[in-house]
């Protein structure tokens, strides 16, 4: 079953650990600015959102690539860039809507998230579980108790 | 590559900069970070230099794993004469700055002479430039960094900067980035408000390449996993560093009214749990950081509405809290807020109001002397915004404040006095003002604080674990010999423990790790294992632990070498007189009645100088100094 | 679930190690006879003072 990386952002403390562990395994330096997943911070109002491709059923990226060097792999539910056919004109970067798709300006090519074949190393860079790699299939059910769980107080409260 | 990192030498009077390569040899001697900062002060100032002049340097460093999945490898080391007490200005700073300084291209800043006026330095991938500042000059710290980000359109600009505290070369301000991260104590921001030095912004997408790079992943998310195994690991990511206060509080290990009590009896309004539900909002972490210890918060309703920080710590609940006779939160807050925000560090604030106070309730000090500011204890609360002000704007009593403990008392006998009387109620050493904790009992804790070199301090060797009643056993393993004593009354081991302590600390402050990943908190912190193995796998230097040891050993003596140079010796490795002489009024029974011993002072002091290869005075003797490689002198390797 | 590391605390004069009965707001430690005020965070307690006479 194929899995999805699941961002919380209420439990990001913005370490940036996942950005180094990611640029790490990827590119073999520390370079925040090559990793595939990217923390956008609003400092004075107290927040952090993790951001990383969201690995499209029918991803723009896919549509638009004039080589098709982008393709989804539906066994690991992600979309996969083929260098030896990618002419490098950005127009994938252009269309996504999350800015999942960035440039790596050392090894002069688009860059995305492959969730690492499977391992995603993000994850066990996250202290917090702010990030996770959750089965698709049961993706929702932290959401919807934790929703489920407010009516079910109203509930007990108002019979 | 770590090691090709840059160091660049930036003159303000003359606009010229240099950048150059570190040499390997000064990597094994020193490390980085404070390490090699500690050598170029040794070699760049002296007894002649006013710290405040364009003589003396500033310099800006990142320690040598900063930036590689190390965790917690964010830390900013700053030195430079301090202003404060004439000796070794060091301090560290958390947060993203350090980081971002190496992804540009740096490791090292060494800032020389004085511009003419307000500049900045903007450093971005290989490349320095001075910028005119003149538009940054007079805004608070959080202001300055925003201005900065907007008018170069990028957001990831990380900068360090100086408040108005340090414009106006309050002797004690310090340098800040983000909003609550700090290189606070012994005044780097008054050197870089006296060089006409108003902020240091990085940008950087250099690489930071590593040497083996699948080794150093696989062992620095193992090495994550053993400290979030560890009990402290849970406390601090919680509760931040104020896990500790109900703890010493019970005891009666804090200060109170400036040491008149040692603990508060009515503790109801300062728990932790009062903060939790009453005004935290969330925690942050510094960079690569899995313990996020920092907290944010915001004040719901009040006069004070809607202010939104980060913070506080431990010693700013203390500084300024149970040491002034404040005992709620939102005082403590805002006064954290104000001395974050004009940039000064609030551990001599809380001090030095703590003894004027003292001297006020005993009629040494009078409304003439504070300008008509009520020093009563029961308006502490009223008073500290007031003071904060005062002293970043040197207006008012404020600017009886503004130059630290030897300033203030000079400006008091000048304005009639009695010197030595006043003088009695200053709690510091070497100038500097003591941590509001009560270690009258903790033997260990408070030589440490003697014998730190940047004086009274708690982040040279402080301990913490010392009250943990480890077994003799462990300790022994630990510190690398005995005998040890499980109990902090106890004089016996309490040497080595800072002999260690200050070791290692050194260490961590130069690989530029956090000291709270280190065996501040727990036994099983990051040591010289974990830090021989990090290096080798993130920059290919072997260095073996025991290397490390003597490492730590070389970086505390040159420091050594530099106060000794500046005229201190055994005389000056004392705490203040009321330490010896005034017994604990309250606490528990096993503290209550407690004071330091002279005699097994003197004792601890003989051991710890034999345990660096020093004399009978502190000096280091000269095998010591040739073991260490430190017998030329002057020694410009860099 | 509580562990016993929860309910285990150590005495801050004589550094006795102290068993805390679940919800208790006081406790004297046995060896020593200090008296503490304790406090609950979920399942695990806490020293949070001394009790006051």
């Amino acid at each position: 079953m194929a899995k999805m990386l699941i961002i919380d952002h209420e439990k990001c403390t913005g370490c940036r650990f996942c950005e180094t562990a990611c640029a790490t395994a990827k590119e073999g330096v520390s370079n925040p600015t090559r990793a595939r997943v990217s923390l956008v911070k609003w400092e004075t109002e107290g927040s952090t959102i993790p951001m990383v491709c969201q690995q499209c059923q029918d991803a723009p990226c896919v549509t638009v690539c004039p080589v098709k060097a982008l393709s989804r792999d539906e066994e690991l539910g992600r979309v996969v860039v083929d260098y030896d056919l990618c002419i490098g004109c950005k127009f994938c970067i252009v269309v996504c809507p999350f800015g999942g798709m960035g440039f790596d300006i050392i090894a002069k090519r688009v860059i995305k998230c492959d969730l690492c074949d499977g391992d995603p190393n993000c994850v066990k860079a996250c202290s917090t579980d702010a990030i996770q790699f959750v089965d698709l299939s049961t993706v929702n059910i932290v959401k919807k108790r934790k929703a489920a769980a407010r009516i079910e107080e109203l509930i007990k409260r108002f019979g | 590559m770590p090691l090709t990192r840059k160091i660049a030498y930036i003159d303000l009077s003359t606009g010229e900069i240099k950048k150059e390569l570190i040499p390997e040899r000064m990597r094994k001697l020193f490390l980085g970070g404070r390490g090699i900062d500690m050598y170029l002060l040794y070699n760049y100032t002296g007894p002649e230099t006013d710290p405040i002049g364009p003589e003396n340097v500033l310099l800006v460093s990142a320690g040598l794993l900063v930036g590689s999945p190390a965790p917690g490898s964010a830390r900013t080391h700053v030195g430079g004469k301090s202003p404060v007490t004439g000796i070794v200005g060091s301090t560290n700073m958390g947060g993203f700055f350090a980081p971002e300084l190496t992804f540009a291209g740096f490791h090292h800043l060494v800032v020389k002479g004085k511009a003419a006026k307000p500049v900045y330095l903007w450093i971005h991938d290989g490349e320095i430039e001075i910028r005119d500042a003149s538009h940054l000059w007079g805004k608070d710290i959080l202001a300055t960094q925003e201005q900065i980000r907007a008018e170069h359109g990028d957001p990831e600009i990380k900068s360090m900067c100086i408040g108005i505290g340090g414009e106006n070369l309050v002797r004690y301000a310090n340098v800040k980035t983000g909003m609550k991260n700090a290189g606070g104590r012994t005044g780097m921001g008054c050197i870089m408000g006296s060089k006409n030095l108003k902020a240091i912004a990085a940008r950087g997408t250099m690489d930071l390449k590593l040497a083996y790079p699948a080794e150093a992943l696989d062992f620095c998310l193992k090495s994550k996993e053993h400290f979030m195994d560890t009990k402290v690991a849970t406390a601090l990511g919680f509760d931040g560093t104020m896990f500790i206060w109900n703890i010493t509080n019970t005891t009666g290990m804090l200060r109170v009214k400036n040491g008149q009590l040692n603990k508060l009896e009515e503790w109801e309004g300062l728990t932790i749990e009062e903060f939790h539900d009453k005004y935290r909002v969330g925690t942050v972490a510094c960079f690569n950081c899995p313990v996020h210890c920092r907290h944010q918060w915001r004040i719901k309703d009040g006069p004070n509405a809607g202010t939104f920080w980060e913070g506080p710590e431990y010693n700013t609940q203390m500084s300024l809290g149970n040491n002034l006779w404040i005992k709620e939160w939102e005082p403590i807050l805002i006064g954290q807020y104000l001395t974050d925000i004009y940039g000064v560090d609030f551990s001599e604030v809380g001090n030095l109001l703590a003894w004027s106070m003292e001297l006020y309730q005993r009629g040494l000090i009078d409304k003439k002397i504070t300008q008509g500011l009520d020093l009563d204890w029961e308006n502490a609360p009223n008073i500290l915004p007031v003071v904060i002000e005062q002293i970043a704007k040197r207006e008012g009593f404020g600017e009886l404040l503004a130059d630290g403990a030897y300033g203030y008392i000079d400006k008091l006998e000048k304005l009639g006095v009695d010197r030595d009387k006043a003088w009695y109620y200053f709690i510091g050493c070497k100038g500097h003002s003591a941590l509001a904790t009560d270690d009258r009992a903790s033997r260990a804790l408070a030589f440490g604080a003697g014998v730190s070199s940047r004086g009274w301090d708690h982040l040279r060797s402080r301990p913490a674990i010392d009250h943990y009643h480890l077994p003799e056993k462990v300790m022994e393993e630990l510190y690398d010999g005995g005998p040890m004593s499980s109990e902090f009354k106890s004089y016996v081991g309490k040497a080595r423990e800072i002999w260690w302590f200050e070791r290692h600390y050194a260490v961590v402050d130069s690989v530029g790790t956090c000291k709270f990943h280190s065996c501040f908190f727990s036994p099983h912190g990051f040591k010289w294992e974990h830090q021989s193995e990090w290096i080798k796998y993130i920059t290919g230097l072997d260095i073996s632990p025991e290397e490390l040891r003597e490492i730590g050993a070389r970086i505390y003596t040159i420091e050594r070498m530099y106060n000794n140079r500046e005229g201190l010796s055994r005389k000056d490795d004392w705490l203040s007189d009321f330490m010896y002489e005034v017994p604990m009024p309250g606490g528990l029974p096993y503290v209550k009645g407690e004071k330091l011993d002279r005699d097994k002072w003197n004792e601890m002091l003989d051991e710890y100088y034999a345990l660096y290869g020093w004399d009978n005075e502190g000096v280091p003797t000269e095998e010591t100094l040739e073991r260490l490689s430190l017998d030329k002198e002057p020694s410009h390797i860099l | 679930m509580v562990t016993e590391k929860d309910v285990t605390l150590r005495c801050l004069n004589c550094f006795n190690r102290l068993k805390i009965p679940p919800k208790a707001h006081e406790l004297k430690c046995p060896n020593c006879g200090v008296e503490y005020v304790i406090t609950w965070r979920g399942n695990q307690a806490k020293i949070a003072g001394t009790v006051r006479k």
